[in-house]
């Protein structure tokens, strides 16, 4: 046997059953044919064609990140953060500046505009938009969107349809540029198809080589639906494979016809039960502490959903559906608990993406039918402390039962890592740091647990377990190489350690050029 | 001649003479030419402020004085020597009369006023709305203008709505359920994200006996308003799932059938065989032409009344009763020496139920126990009207008596249609030689 490249003296954490560590591994044709835990023989090193010596670095097996809205993720990049914004005059000038490094005519979309933020408490209106922007279409969305702000450029471009709900109008009667509700679906629907693949491409390109950056090999798409668009889900469709790493498309629609014919074996990500905690509209079984008599709202009747799920799961589909709220979670596990009723002779590996308000009684139910739980523990760093935003809409008594990933893995729920990104961005070393140092510190995970949420339990969560996920013999050589080792180094710091280099199938497609890096002996 | 022609339903195009001056034309004096044809009669001071909104007073005539100029310049060149925009009462700025003016606006709001209540016209209505009012133009440094465009966008497009409703009202009453179903699909491309109208649909397909469409239709409803506003349909629209599955048992399409009414249809080369051997005293053949003109409702009752009156005596005639000459009337003049007093009744519904059974009535009368047959040439130019009388009378003498034979291809539309409820027979030459 002949190997394309040894990789030797190392820390390889194999992810493993038995949580291994060796020292070496051989790779032919991108994949692991023979691995040790002491110095290759001089066998493997002659028939070895190249060598490259790890240095004593740790290597983990290549991240997953389970939950990526990924071509948001890449618009996002060609976009305008305005998530920071203060106040319409820093608006404007955001978009000034943005306008000056854009041909005429190109559009440009400013996401994460926070309302409650600017000094204003109120949109901007079409005519300021137009002082801004005369000839580049503007297209604003709000945080949560359901609000879209347009210049007469942009409103011009979609044939809008007068009579619909939600438009607002001026003094004139006529259109202010602000659209809520349908109005604001239709126009969001409008401006994303006016969005050409060759910026999906360019955005996507961007987002792939930042994940690559951070470790990531494999990345869950979820394209299409709600507050998304078709043509993402088919551009992922399309050009997946012209990516370095493995993009799996979740498509978020209810077309059992469509998944059909484009041979998916998965659906769903983001088929959205509730909304979410910061716009109030996750669904709890007591009202938010900061709105009274809202308890959020569930979008689909039971029966609706266990009809749709019953019919996914009758063809053997895997289905991730979005739970947030107590409400929903139980929503969603009555519909895999239906179907199974009917049908249980098919390792599904259904999945409840985000599980946040999730008390033991879910976890039990969901451990019971071997769900997968997608969970985000970057959320709580950003919402779970103390004064935050779980506190705030929850209660302090509520906002401390929020992301038990403690007690999911006590359940023995299967635990897969994600950013949510673009809501978190996509960092896989930040989420194990998060799971370990949990913001409710008798939450968190072992080091060990929180790398298993990100490779091996990712691969799981997509039927890739059996030759991915794990830097095991036969497996693909997905690899990442760190400057330290998660185990040894002080927990808090986590999320300080740096990705040296990723390799995917053997291969390396990214290295940081300074220290530690590996080096190709041969 | 000197013919300037201007749409603006849709992409603006601009003609002078049948030929493009689009180019020639920069935005500015394009927009200010739109907004003149529209507006007709506009103050220069009112245009200058309008259209350099940022300048100042001075800077803002001499941009309006240098695209007057600009355009009287171009079409001094095209034209010979004639301006195009001249001042009038002191400041008002009016395209002169030298040149026709046309534009798509002016017939649409023409026809739209006088003619709405027309099929024809409303065809022609929704033919001239190519798109939205200046579709995809706006100006740069102009509120005001802009302004003016949503006004204007909206109007029309309110107007255009109102026509495909009309029309879709039109073939509903029709029972065309097919070009119904077409014009549903023109009012949900406006707007896909309005429940009631797939909701129509999806009644419209029931009706047409096509549960395979409306259960499409029904899905596609649900993925829509999943898809785009993440909300369940309404309980009345997910009720309809209900009736379209109760169709599934029933053979929808055999219901209003009625298999033994039957018509023939032959093809164009097929005529002068069937004529020369038909020629039997036991018999009568009679041929009327269908001619293409759509807008003559009842045109080709008018001939069979023709016809009728050139092949009885005088004595057969004068036997029928004078009332029903006089509905007859109404829609052929030659009826006037049969009858003293006129019939005066104005609602044109009933209208058309008596004309139908005054025609019915005329031919049973005359043809007595006579076998014939009516042999319709150019069946495709039927007007909407006589079409409908062809239904009328197959259902009242359930295809006996007169026979029905119509020169047409099989997959004219309106064949397709009579398809629905009645069975098409080839002709057999020797049925009638025998
Ligand atoms: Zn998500």
């Amino acid at each position: 046997m002949t190997y394309d490249i040894l990789f030797r003296n190392g820390h390889i954490i194999t992810c493993n059953n038995n949580n291994d560590t060796y020292q070496w591994f051989a790779v032919k044709d991108g994949v692991i044919k023979k691995s040790g835990e002491n110095e290759p023989n001089d066998m493997i090193l002659e028939n070895s064609e190249e060598i490259v010596d790890l240095n004593g670095n740790t290597v983990l097996p290549g991240f997953y990140d389970t939950h990526v809205h990924l071509v948001q993720t890449g618009l996002n990049y060609l976009g305008l953060d305005l998530y920071h914004v203060t106040s319409l005059e820093e608006l404007f000038q955001k978009i000034s500046t943005q306008i000056k490094h854009k041909t005429p005519g190109t559009i440009i979309r400013g996401y994460h505009f926070d309302v409650t933020k600017v000094l204003e408490k109120r949109f901007p209106t079409r005519k300021e938009l137009d002082k801004v922007s005369p000839s580049n279409p503007i297209w604003i969305n709000s945080i949560e969107f359901h609000t879209s702000a347009l210049n007469t450029s942009a409103l011009t471009m979609i044939d809008l349809p007068y009579h619909i709900d939600g438009i607002a109008r001026d003094e004139r009667n006529l259109p202010m540029g602000l659209f809520t509700g349908k109005a604001s679906a239709f126009v969001r629907n409008r401006m994303l198809k006016r969005i050409d693949d060759r910026a999906r491409m360019k955005g996507v390109s961007i987002a792939v080589q930042n994940a690559i950056k951070m470790g990531v090999t494999t990345i869950h798409a979820m394209e299409g639906g709600f507050t998304f668009h078709e043509k993402d889900a088919q551009f992922i469709f399309k050009n997946s494979s012209s990516f370095p790493i493995d993009i799996l498309l979740y498509y978020q629609t209810f077309d059992l016809e469509k998944i059909n014919s484009m041979h998916l074996k998965r659906l769903g990500g983001d088929i959205f039960l509730d909304g979410s905690f910061g716009s109030r509209t996750a669904a709890i079984s007591s009202e938010y502490s900061d709105d009274p008599n809202n308890k959020g709202s569930l979008y689909f009747s039971q029966k609706e959903l266990n009809y749709f799920v019953k019919e996914a799961h009758q063809k053997d589909l895997q289905i991730a559906l979005h739970a947030i709220g107590d409400r929903a979670i139980d929503q969603a596990l009555k519909a895999y608990e239906y179907a199974i009723s009917f049908k249980d002779d098919y390792d599904n590996r259904h999945r409840i993406e985000h599980f946040e308000l999730s008390d033991e009684s879910h976890m039990k139910r969901a451990a019971n039918m071997s769900l997968v739980i997608s969970v985000q523990p970057a959320f709580e760093h950003r919402w779970g402390f103390k004064d935050g935003m779980y506190e705030h809409r929850l209660g302090i008594e509520r906002a401390r039962r929020t992301n038990n990933f403690r007690k999911m893995v006590d359940h023995g729920l299967k635990l897969c890592g994600s950013s949510d990104s673009d809501i978190t961005s996509i960092n896989p070393i930040y989420g194990i740091h998060c799971a370990v140092n949990h913001s409710k510190p008798e939450y968190s995970v072992t080091v060990s647990e929180a790398i298993k949420m990100f490779t091996i339990n990712g691969a799981y969560s997509c039927h890739e377990e059996a030759f991915k996920g794990s830097l095991e013999e036969n497996k693909l050589a997905d690899f990442v190489i760190l400057d330290q080792n998660p185990y040894t180094i002080e927990p808090t710091n986590i999320k300080d350690i740096q990705i040296i280099s990723t390799y995917k199938e053997g291969i390396q497609i990214y290295s940081v050029s300074s220290k530690n890096r590996a080096e190709v002996v041969r | 001649m000197k013919e300037l022609r201007i749409d603006l339903l849709g992409p603006i195009k601009i003609e002078y003479n049948n030929k493009s001056i689009y180019n020639k034309l920069s935005h500015k004096a394009r927009c200010i030419l739109c907004y003149l044809v529209t507006e007709k009669y506009v103050s220069k001071e009112k245009l200058a402020c309008m259209f350099w909104e940022e300048s100042s007073e001075s800077a803002s005539k001499y941009n309006l004085r240098y695209n007057i100029w600009s355009v009287n310049k171009l079409f001094k060149d095209l034209s010979g020597d004639e301006a195009l925009l001249l001042e009038w009462d002191k400041d008002r700025l009016i395209i002169s009369d030298h040149y026709t003016v046309k534009s798509d606006i002016e017939e649409f709001n023409e026809l739209f006023i006088n003619k709405s209540n027309e099929y024809e016209s409303l065809s022609e209505l929704k033919h001239k709305y190519r798109g939205s009012f200046l579709e995809g133009l706006h100006l740069k440094d102009s509120f005001e203008f802009n302004d003016w465009l949503f006004f204007l966008r909206e109007a029309y497009q309110r107007k255009y709505l109102e026509i495909l409703q009309k029309t879709f009202q039109h073939f509903k009453k029709m029972n065309l359920m097919e070009k119904s179903i077409e014009v549903m699909e023109e009012i949900l491309l406006l707007n896909p994200l309005d429940e009631d109208i797939y909701v129509e649909l999806i009644e419209l397909h029931l009706l047409n006996g096509d549960r395979t469409c409306a259960l499409k239709t029904y899905n596609r409803c649900v993925h829509v308003l999943r898809e785009e506003l993440n909300i369940s349909p309404k309980e009345t629209t997910v009720a309809l799932l209900k009736k379209i599955k109760s169709q599934e048992q029933m053979p929808v399409k055999d219901l209003p059938r009625h298999h033994n009414i039957s018509f023939y249809i032959i093809s164009a080369n097929q005529i002068e065989s069937l004529i020369s051997n038909s020629v039997d005293s036991t018999k009568k053949l009679f041929f009327v032409n269908a001619i293409p003109l759509k807008n003559l409702n009842y045109g080709l009752l008018a001939s069979v009344i023709d016809l009728m009156i050139n092949n009885y005596s005088v004595e057969h005639l004068s036997r029928i009763q004078p009332s029903i000459w006089s509905e007859l009337y109404r829609i052929n003049i030659r009826t006037r020496p049969y009858f003293k007093e006129f019939i005066h009744l104005n609602s044109p519904d009933t209208e058309k139920c008596r004309i139908f059974s005054a025609l019915t009535e005329l031919i049973n009368q005359l043809i007595e126990k006579q076998p014939t047959y009516f042999l319709i040439n150019n069946f495709a130019y039927i007007d909407n009207f006589s079409f409908e009388y062809i239904k009328y009378a197959l259902y009242k003498n359930s295809g006996l008596n007169p026979k029905l034979i119509l020169v047409s291809d099989e997959h004219n539309e309106k064949i397709q249609e009579l398809k629905n409820f009645f069975t098409i027979l080839k002709f057999d030459f020797h049925m009638i030689i025998d």
